[in-house]
């Protein structure tokens, strides 16, 4: 297996899910794998700019995704259905991820040997 | 029929959701099929699945029942090391590290890091995820 797509479907808050997937791709990219991430439903509030990480509550994942291409990852996929039902356009991420439309999101998710989905 | 090898992911706690005995009932129902299981990983919440509990007589003891599949089979119990010390889950070596009073991980199971989890998406026709 040489690639992994990682499925973040959490919100950065009120769970630490989204930051356990994103450990999850850390530790492949680690192992040598090409990792993308593919964000989707309330996952693509990670992606959101001018985040705060909780002051209290458990550790959310914006002080991960920055460090992402320092562990090679450098592909972001998002969602673009999912932007659209709350709202959100490409100018409101703060990080460059490649907008994907419905038949895109299927071939991306056929394009890598192993998915993980969080 | 070729046999395929499955591993697992289980994200919740055995006592508070439905994920880690689907999981179970499905890791038997692998093993009755004369498939195998590579290893199953329990990461987030699903760590709990490691802690031997104190079950009234109509729960089914999870831990227990995941133990006693792991001797049977002879699989791999991997629970994700990073987030089972956040949750108290630990094995004696690490309780010794920590000063904490003993250990919670029942010793069927392993403690290990989320390369595991990427190791057993290698080396399984297929890793099906429970809880997440």
């Amino acid at each position: 297996m040489k690639s992994l797509l990682l499925l973040s479907r959490r919100p950065p808050w009120g769970s630490s899910l989204g930051r356990d997937g994103l450990d999850a791709a850390l530790a492949g990219a680690a192992l040598g794998l090409e990792v993308a991430l593919l964000f989707l439903g309330d996952g693509v509030y990670q992606l959101l700019k001018h985040q705060q990480p909780p002051q209290s509550g458990p550790a959310g994942s914006a002080r991960i995704l920055p460090a992402l291409p320092m562990y090679g990852i450098h592909t972001l996929y998002v969602d673009g259905a999912s932007l659209k039902e709350r709202a959100l356009g490409p100018e409101d991420l703060a990080l460059e991820a490649q907008v994907l439309e419905l038949s895109q999101t299927r071939a991306c998710l056929e394009r890598y040997d192993g998915i993980l989905a969080l | 029929m070729c046999a395929v090898i499955f591993s697992l992911a289980v994200y919740s706690a055995p006592h508070s959701h439905q994920a880690s005995h689907s999981a179970y009932h499905f890791a038997r129902s692998v093993l009755a099929g004369r498939h195998r299981i590579y290893r199953v990983f329990f990461h987030h919440d699903g760590v709990y699945n490691g802690c031997p509990g104190v079950c009234s007589g109509e729960e089914i003891d999870i831990p227990a029942r995941w133990a006693e599949l792991a001797r049977e089979h002879d699989i791999d119990l991997v629970v994700c090391s990073a987030t089972a010390l956040r949750r108290g889950v630990l094995d004696h070596q690490e309780a010794r590290r920590y000063q904490r009073p003993g250990a919670t991980l029942h010793p069927q199971f392993t403690l290990s890091g989320l390369g595991q989890l990427i190791d057993a998406l290698q080396h399984s026709d297929r890793l099906l995820s429970f809880g997440s």
